[in-house]
């Protein structure tokens, strides 16, 4: 009996003890955490009182001063090249993100309004997207791309002359509005630099999610500036979602909602991409190769957040206009660590030389992870093609439809609540492939 | 003197215990399906994790639900705890879905599976060191080898089946051996006890039936020979009545693992027929759910590659073979060297045999860890040899030690790749170090996505810089062996005293 009592006082001690320890463990990690909150979203137009918001913090290089006054945040005075002014704010703990600045182009050339995420440490990093004024305006893009298992850094100019197709002239118009905005979306090791809300280029990246970084916005100078007067009107971030809700998109606006799509561009040694809206609706790709050292190079994809997999249809209206050594494809791709980017449910339509421009449905559905294919006819380009695909969450069944016509049904290796994203894309297979596809229309709807 | 005396006795349990709980080795797969059971089995009161089974790669699908695809002996194991955890977020108004009571319920259940389970073990192999007659400070020092100059310490800090099994294997040879010594080995209570560990390591790791299968056949020999039967009758009443009582203890056990297996799967079948990944169900499906004949590239990938080496990351365990020729010298222990000895050739043969032989995202062949008390505790009667042998034991103990601090200090799901190019000791681990970075796994239990604040330790989570961090786990180890033998110094009478 005495055994018995010793035997229930130890056991109750032990599950007190543990009870009181992870309690007490679960306080010290949340006032860790507190110590860096995760971000939120917010919007900061300046226009409250004459002086930077709480926690703003001003980092002066040279000459140039920063002052709030009429809902605008300026910075001016004589600068010299290397002069800048850095605004950050409190770190926060990252996750996917757009952070963006709305600013008026300065009369002044070389003059760059950049927005973006850095840490402190050693040695400090930076990511950021800026745009550099001049009759030729760039976008400067880049910083620390590096991860945990990559040293890896890239940094470019891409010129924005022509940009955004008919109406690219006004970007170089003086005090003109616009907006520079840094895609950050780690869970696909992409960072994507977007003026005026269309994708300008992109990059692999290493930062991960709940990466502590601060919010850094200013201005610096490329050239010497004797009388600089650059206007920032707001700064934001909004968070985005791994959450798909049903959509119709024509493209029918004048940005690709960073809310819903990021944007891969093609490494820029080996293509590039020319992506503009199109007057009276529709979203066009037109992507090269310009070198290979494998046995694709991707030339473009346009991809949505990722989202839990239920059954669902999503269809896509497409004028196929031109492919040389090029495959184009839409469909379901993987979108976690756990489901990767290779276990896809596509439509496509391939071109390779001496042979009939081909449609077929491919993806994994052996069993094995590996990539099947159904055929579906022969095509002639240029071609406008309307593509289905059905998902039975039920059974992991997808089914593929072109114009209509059912092409094939299959069990997918792709399963209910896998993370996936819905992508159209295109691959080239020579250093000269061309991809030209016209995207009318993407539909997304979810049971 | 008392406080020194305790000290020495204590210091390795201690300092053991605090390290393993220093350090929080984040998410991978293995243990993502582990928890994932146990929070389905407490929160839905469900065999099958299929809401969340987007946190692991490791997982079964069958009627249209996934399943945890490990041995669910720790997962039940774990349901206790875990309830108990629940309770407490309860009770404090804790949100039990927040990331820091997910990652509280982690730590803890990695703790008290993995942590205790690698001191118990450690302590043990030091108590069967003696045993066996080596001495006390080769024990001691052959323990410290396995606590922190080998796989366990990686291990110790993940939710892994390995550490548990191990523990529990060890334990059960132990009870066997001193029992054996006693003359009690064939009392019911014992055998019952013996089949309940058994059983249950077996639950918690299937490969672990590789190391029963020797020490059961020897408890078996022991008992039915304690008392010298007289004739068949006798010898084969006497093996019925011990099986009898080796399955009264593990029946219960194994009943429990067949009811859960029949209620998520609709009959008795092991997790891994149903695996789901592609890649893993290609490889399950070729010999005996993926054991082969042995390959050479596992056999050099398991021993001496920089890859998986576990010669190459646990130098110490160079001493092991050595070790058997010492203890084979000795004469001491014969009864746990012909157990040891099959034990260690099976398992050997099944690293060199298994299609995952690597271990996935590993710190050398996980797989080895059931058995690996084994390979170390012959290096305790090479190490009674000699001063010398104390002296390159000791030696490439702080070695290994060193090896292992700093591989998991910064990462213990090392990536998988290629055998013959791939060091992640001097390709990620050195490197990070001299960079000051430290719990670099970007794993997450909880998302599918990899994040910054994955892993940690006690030490930068209190505000340390990482290399800082370090020092406490290399301070405590020092002060616990320096200490007593201050107090030692301080505490012994002047020499004139005894003059």
């Amino acid at each position: 009996m005495r055994d018995g009592k010793r035997i229930l006082f130890t056991v109750t001690a032990a599950l007190s003890a543990l009870a009181v320890f992870y309690v007490a463990y679960v306080h010290v990690l949340a006032s860790q955490r507190r110590k860096v909150d995760d971000v939120k979203d917010f919007r900061e137009g300046f226009g409250a009182k004459d002086t930077l918001p709480e926690g703003y913090t001003t980092h002066v290089k040279g000459a140039l001063t920063a002052r709030v006054a009429g809902g605008i945040l300026r910075v001016e005075g004589a600068g010299k090249a290397g002069d800048e002014v850095l605004i950050d704010l409190p770190p926060r703990r990252f996750e996917d993100s757009v952070v963006s600045l709305a600013f008026k182009t300065p009369a002044q050339e070389g003059v760059e309004l950049f927005v973006g995420i850095a840490q402190s440490g050693e040695p400090p990093r930076a990511l950021t997207a800026g745009w550099v004024s001049g009759p030729k305006p760039l976008l400067h893009f880049g910083g620390d791309t590096s991860g945990p298992y990559r040293e890896m850094r890239a940094a470019e100019d891409v010129q924005l002359a022509g940009f955004g197709g008919d109406a690219g002239t006004a970007i170089t118009a003086e005090a003109t509005s616009h907006t520079i905005a840094l895609q950050f979306t780690p869970m696909f090791g992409h960072a994507a630099a977007l003026v005026d809300g269309l994708p300008v280029t992109s990059a692999h990246s290493g930062w991960l999610q709940a990466t502590p970084a601060r919010l850094v916005f200013g201005v610096r100078l490329r050239k010497d500036v004797p009388d600089l007067r650059a206007e920032i009107e707001s700064v934001a971030l909004r968070t985005l979602d791994w959450t798909l809700p049903s959509f119709e998109d024509a493209f029918s606006g004048e940005f690709v909602d960073p809310q819903r799509y990021g944007v891969h561009f093609p490494d820029p040694d080996l293509g590039a991409l020319d992506m503009r809206m199109a007057k009276g609706g529709g979203l066009l790709m037109h992507a090269r190769s310009t070198a290979i050292v494998a046995e694709h190079v991707p030339l473009f994809m346009l991809r949505t957040t990722p989202f839990p997999l239920r059954t669902a249809r999503i269809a896509a209206d497409l004028t196929i206009e031109r492919l040389e050594e090029s495959a184009v494809f839409f469909g379901l791709m993987g979108a976690s660590a756990w489901t990767p980017a290779n276990r896809v449910f596509d439509v496509g339509v391939v071109r390779r030389s001496g042979k009939p421009t081909e449609i077929f449905a491919g993806g994994a559905w052996t069993g094995t992870g590996g990539l099947s294919f159904d055929g579906a006819g022969k095509i002639d380009l240029p071609k406008r093609v309307s593509i289905e695909i059905r998902y039975d969450a039920k059974d992991s069944t997808g089914s593929t439809y072109v114009d209509g016509k059912k092409v094939g049904e299959h069990v997918l290796d792709m399963k209910a609540l896998d993370f996936v994203a819905v992508r159209i894309g295109a691959d080239g297979y020579t250093a000269a492939s061309v991809a030209d596809v016209k995207i009318h229309k993407i539909v997304v709807e979810q049971r | 003197m008392a406080l020194s005396s305790w000290l020495r006795r204590a210091r390795l349990a201690i300092v053991a215990a605090f390290t393993y709980a220093f350090f929080f080795s984040g998410g991978d797969p293995n243990g993502a399906t582990r928890f994932s059971l146990t929070e389905a089995l407490v929160v839905r009161h469900a065999p099958d994790i299929t809401p969340v089974h987007w946190r692991t790669i490791d997982k079964g699908y069958k009627n249209y639900k996934f399943f945890a695809d490990k041995a669910p002996g720790l997962s039940l194991l774990a349901t206790g705890p875990y309830a108990v955890m629940r309770a407490a977020d309860r009770a404090t108004g804790t949100d039990p879905d927040s990331r820091e009571a997910q990652l509280g319920k982690l730590y803890m259940l990695t703790l008290l599976f993995a942590g205790a389970a690698g001191v118990g073990t450690t302590l043990l192999l030091r108590r069967l060191a003696v045993f066996l007659g080596a001495s006390a400070r080769s024990a001691e020092l052959v323990a410290f080898a396995y606590a922190f100059g080998t796989i366990a310490f990686p291990f110790s800090t993940v939710l892994f089946g390995h550490q548990l099994a191990a523990f529990l294997l060890l334990s059960a040879l132990v009870l066997a051996l001193e029992r054996r010594e006693k003359g009690t080995l064939a009392e019911p209570r014992v055998l019952a006890l013996l089949g309940a560990l058994w059983s249950l390591a077996l639950v918690v790791e299937y490969p672990t039936a590789f190391a029963i299968a020797p020490a059961g056949l020897a408890t078996l020999a022991w008992t039915v020979t304690e008392k010298a039967p007289k004739d068949r009758k006798t010898l084969a009443l006497g093996l019925v009545r011990v099986l009898a009582w080796v399955a009264l203890g593990g029946v219960p056990i194994l009943a429990v693992h067949a009811a859960f297996s029949i209620w998520a799967y609709g009959k008795f079948a092991l997790p891994y027929v149903y695996v789901s990944e592609p890649y893993f169900r290609a490889h399950m499906s070729g010999g005996l759910l993926g054991i082969g004949l042995p390959k050479l590239l596992a056999t050099v990938g398991t021993t001496v590659s920089p890859y998986r080496g576990i010669l190459f990351l646990c130098p110490v365990l160079a001493l092991s073979l050595v070790g058997l020729g010492a203890w084979v010298e000795s004469g001491k222990g014969k009864p746990a060297l012909r157990v040891a000895l099959p034990t260690l050739a099976i398992y050997l043969l099944f690293l060199c045999s298994y299609y995952a032989w690597d271990g996935g995202g590993s710190t050398g062949p996980r797989h080895v860890l059931p058995a690996l008390p084994l390979f170390v505790l012959p290096i305790a009667f090479f190490a009674d040899r000699s001063r010398f042998a104390y002296a390159v034991t000791l030696g490439l103990t702080i070695v290994s030690a060193g090896i292992m601090l700093a591989n998991v200090a910064v990462l213990v799901q090392q990536p998988q790749g290629d055998v013959f190019a791939m060091n992640p000791f001097y390709d990620i681990v050195v490197p990070k170090l001299g960079h000051g970075v430290v719990a670099m796994n970007t794993q997450d239990a909880f998302v599918p996505f990899g994040r910054a604040d994955s892993s940690f330790n006690l030490g930068t989570l209190l505000g340390l810089s990482p290399r800082a961090s370090l020092f406490v786990v290399a301070f405590a180890w020092a002060i616990a062996y320096v200490l007593p033998a201050v107090l030692d110094r301080s505490s012994r009478p002047p020499e004139s005293a005894h003059a």
